[in-house]
């Protein structure tokens, strides 16, 4: 016999943002597209992340990442940007931060800039069009890791 | 050994992996029938070591996983412990087969994906002695069972590097933590599947040290997909740690994480040592030496002492690489390698040298011509001073005075210049006499060298018929039918581009001599006939022409049933009269099936008429003969090859087009009112026989031009059809070297491919066989519409 607890529901699959204290995860997300900005808001908000704060290019991003230290858990980082493309903000917060746990955002077809990424320090990436049950497995697989 | 493997190495494995898939073939045949020879066994063994070898170098795990087994099974044969079966026979053969299938994956970039666990199975099965009816299962020769201590689901996964690699592997953990294989399987249908590779290299390297992948680094940074990967990683977390930080939602799909122990297979090696033969143990340290060795032909310093001595041993075992030095009928990556004698090289060599010296004459020659010419211009222009100077004389009026001395000086002139052409002719005629031999020399060199090329391309038809043995065996076996397969005149050479179109036609007509030529035991004996029946497969060289023969001494075919048939499927009117050899190249028809009934074996009468179009395409012909009762043979006849053919050129208004000369019976003039026009066909009468004629210039449909006094006709043939090619003039025979022509073009009927004439024009060489098919059709199209034509303006 099965219990109804064993077939599970939607949410259950989807990790949430809290740690084991049970305070939030802290995010900064970088991204020059506003439409993404605010989809990956929604989804982190409604997994109880925190978005600390948000950035539209790379140099903005490694300041804003300078300013909240140490109280940044986790990046997630647009690979083309104006001004300062992603890999080189997460070359620059990894050279400050070596503990520094960022995600890339990539569309698909940049597989090359996303093993960069990854072999720069990258943690692990996400891919546009952003699939929210995706996304935030792979966030908290990053994250709870 | 570099993880770069380059596509020269890629192509002899090839060469050598078909090599010894037909050793190993062959072996097992002949251990069929003679379930103990020793030869045979050994052969067997060492064929399955070699490519086991190889495709682990080559990095084709799959294959020298597979392969391992069944060399595990193998040795068990060879060292007595298992008795050869018709069962284990069986296994052996299954085994092969999925070894071919995965050689053939691999040609085409592909990675054999078929379920092979039931076969792997029973080959390991004969390795441990548990497969059933084996009489001499548990023999007192039977090694002490040391081997594997792993579970067998890891052991089958544990790949095998070469020792350089383990070194490699060995130096680079300076930190001597505990090193595991990672072997991941990737999830294809991820979008950025090939992220993969690295991501987890990445995280493997958070965890610790990767000391290796396999493929290597730079193979996963590239854009290539690489499904199963593997990563040696030294590090201090656990295994199930390693697991977990490997693990990467949808984009792994199984991880498979084991201790890689170097020094595991030192130990297992020296248990073996104390067993009374070592050899047979395979202790996979082992292995991987000789596996290194047979790959390397140097000896390399290796770092234990102890399996030195064994090494050397197996590297005796180890067969020479490349033994046969015949060329090797291969597919896709490895279709463009030729093994060649390497005499003919030095011939062909020697020719090339012979030219060198005659263009070096050539060129003396040159400068001679244009010495003479120099020296006639001197003499020409002397003798047009001589010219102005007597007509100066002539014309004044000292003439009268001086006609004496006027003709001393005219005759002694004239005699200076006599003696001076007369010598210039001399020399002259030395320098043409000396470029006529040149030439014709050079002519000598160029037909050799063309015929020196051409042995080049010859290859043993043995490489062929290498294959049917195994065919027949199934067949026949499937069929139940006895059959001896007799084939003779294996060495007969066959160019290469020809052998390997050969191979589906003659598989084909030998399916069709077991499946419907051959009766079942039951039936021979019944018709007095022996058991088993024979099928003969001979080829031989017949003048310019190599001629294949299938034969079987079956039930023969009866020209009557294939005349009903062929009447039932509207094939041919019930009143048509034929000879005997036209009923049967009925047969050829599409469509035409003797046999009543279908089985899975020939088919359903489609074939027979692929067979007659891939050898036509060959310039190739075949027939059929049979008795009732007693047989049927099939006759292929083939050229010598394709490259170079004899060609009759010709004239068609301003084209020039070439026809192969073996198709042409002979050429005739007619003049225009020798074309008669019956039944709507244009026709000529030759000796008292009335041959369909087509007008080439009407086929290519070129534009008409003025009618010409006399026309040629080139009467052409092909298996006993006849007809005659009007064109303008001939212009004589020539070899035509032929080129092939592009795709898009190949499809044009009619044209069989191009060829460079001396003045550099193209001209296209003409495909009799189609053109006779297509020439009767449209001329009977054109002379519809004409009709039509007329009966409208009527």
């Amino acid at each position: 016999m099965k219990s109804a607890s064993d077939f599970p529901t939607i949410n259950a699959k989807i990790p949430d943002g809290l740690k084991e204290d049970g305070s939030k995860y802290r995010v900064l997300l970088v991204d020059d597209s506003i439409f993404v900005k605010k989809q990956l808001q929604q989804m982190l908000l409604s997994q109880d992340y925190e978005v600390v704060d948000t950035a539209a290019d790379g140099e903005e991003a490694v300041a804003k990442y300078k300013q909240h230290y140490p109280n940044i858990d986790l990046v997630t980082m647009d690979i083309t940007m104006p001004k300062m493309d992603g890999l080189t903000a997460l070359e620059q917060i990894i050279e400050f931060d070596r503990s520094a746990k960022v995600v890339m955002i990539s569309a698909l077809g940049k597989e090359e800039l996303v093993k960069k990424a990854l072999l720069l320090g990258a943690r692990n990436f996400i891919i546009k069009p952003l699939d929210r049950v995706k996304v935030l497995e792979r966030l908290a697989s990053v994250v709870k890791r | 050994m570099s993880d770069f493997i380059d596509e020269e190495l890629l192509k002899e494995w090839f060469e050598e992996a078909y090599d010894l898939i037909d050793k190993i073939e062959e072996s097992l045949l002949v251990l069929e029938s003679n379930t103990s020879d020793t030869e045979a066994i050994d052969s067997l063994f060492r064929a399955a070591h070699t490519l086991k070898g190889g495709s682990a170098t080559v990095q084709f795990l799959e294959i020298s996983h597979f392969t391992h087994t069944m060399e595990d099974a193998m040795d068990e044969i060879r060292n007595g412990a298992v008795q050869v079966s018709s069962v284990i026979v069986d296994v052996l053969l299954r085994a092969l087969d999925i070894i071919k299938e995965m050689v053939a994956a691999r040609a085409q970039n592909n990675v054999y994906s078929e379920d092979f666990d039931d076969t792997l199975n029973e080959l390991k099965k004969i390795a441990e002695h548990s497969i059933e009816e084996s009489p001499k299962k548990k023999t007192a020769k039977k090694v002490p069972v040391i081997e594997k201590k792993e579970e067998p689901a890891v052991e089958s996964s544990v790949f095998e590097f070469g020792e350089y690699d383990l070194m490699e592997i060995k130096q680079s953990n300076t930190e001597h933590l505990p090193i595991y294989q990672v072997t991941v399987d990737f999830n294809e249908d991820n979008p950025m599947r090939t992220v993969g590779g690295i991501q987890v290299f990445t995280s493997l390297r958070d965890a610790g040290n990767v000391l290796k992948t396999v493929p290597d680094f730079d193979s996963l940074y590239s854009d290539d997909f690489y499904q199963t990967v593997i990563y040696i990683v030294a590090t201090s977390e656990s295994k199930e740690k390693l697991q977990q930080i490997t693990e990467l939602p949808d984009m792994t799909k199984k991880i498979d994480v084991i201790p890689f122990d170097i020094d595991i297979p030192e130990q297992e090696y020296s248990e073996a040592e104390i067993t009374p033969e070592p050899e047979s143990k395979k202790a996979d340290i082992k292995d991987m030496l000789s596996m290194y060795i047979q790959n390397v032909p140097e000896e390399t310093p290796i770092e234990k002492a102890k399996p030195i001595k064994e090494v050397k041993h197996n590297q005796e075992e180890a067969p020479k690489k490349n033994p046969v030095p015949t060329a090797k009928e291969t597919k896709n990556v490895t279709s463009s390698v030729l093994r060649v004698d390497s005499s003919r090289i030095d011939e062909l060599l020697n020719l090339v040298s012979e030219i060198v010296i005659n263009k070096a004459t050539f060129n003396q020659l040159a400068i001679k011509y244009y010495e003479s010419i120099e020296q006639f211009s001197t003499m020409i222009n002397a003798f047009k001073d001589k010219d102005k100077h007597f007509s100066g004389l002539l014309t004044h009026n000292t003439l009268n005075n001086n006609i004496d001395n006027l003709k001393n000086e005219y005759q002694k002139d004239i005699a200076d210049f006599t003696t001076q052409f007369d010598s210039f002719l001399i020399g002259y005629k030395d320098i043409v006499e000396k470029f006529r031999s040149t030439s014709q020399s050079l002519d000598r060199i160029s037909s050799d060298l063309r015929e020196g090329v051409m042995r080049v391309r010859m290859i043993q038809i043995k490489q062929v018929f290498s294959r049917f043995p195994r065919l027949v065996r199934d067949l026949s076996r499937d069929l139940h039918k006895e059959i001896d397969l007799v084939m003779e005149g294996e060495e007969t050479e066959v160019d290469k581009a020809m052998l390997d179109d050969l191979s589906d036609p003659l598989i084909h007509m030998i399916r069709n001599a077991v499946d419907h030529g051959m009766e079942t035991p039951e039936e021979r004996l019944a018709a007095g006939k022996s058991v088993p029946g024979i099928v003969k497969l001979k080829a031989a060289n017949e003048g310019n022409l190599i001629s294949i023969y299938i034969s079987d001494d079956g039930r023969g075919i009866n020209p009557e049933s294939v005349r009903k048939k062929a009447i039932e499927r509207k094939i041919i009117s019930a009143d048509k009269q034929l000879s005997e050899q036209d009923t049967f190249a009925l047969l050829f028809e599409p469509g035409f099936s003797t046999a009543n009934q279908i089985t899975s074996v020939s088919g359903r009468g489609v074939g027979l008429d692929v067979v007659k179009k891939n050898i036509e395409k060959m310039s190739g012909t075949v027939r059929i003969t049979s008795v009732p009762g007693e047989g049927t043979t099939f006759v292929i006849k083939l050229p010598l090859t394709l490259a170079i053919i004899q060609g009759l050129m010709v004239r068609v208004q301003s084209e020039i087009y070439v026809l192969p000369i073996s198709s042409v019976i002979e050429s005739i003039r007619i003049s225009p009112k020798d074309i008669k026009s019956i039944d709507n066909y244009e026709v000529i009468n030759v000796r008292n026989e009335v041959l369909s004629l087509l007008r080439l210039s009407r086929l290519f449909n070129l534009k008409k031009s003025e009618d010409l006094e006399s026309y040629f006709v080139v009467i052409v043939g092909i298996n006993d059809k006849k007809m005659g090619l009007l064109v303008d003039s001939l212009i004589g025979e020539e070899d035509i070297v032929i080129k092939p022509l592009k795709d898009k073009y190949t499809t044009t009927p009619g044209i069989a491919g191009a060829t460079v004439l001396g003045d550099g024009t193209v001209s296209l060489i003409l495909d009799v066989s189609q053109i006779v098919e297509l020439g009767l059709k449209q001329e009977q199209e054109n002379q519809q519409n004409r009709k039509n034509n007329s009966n409208r303006r009527n």
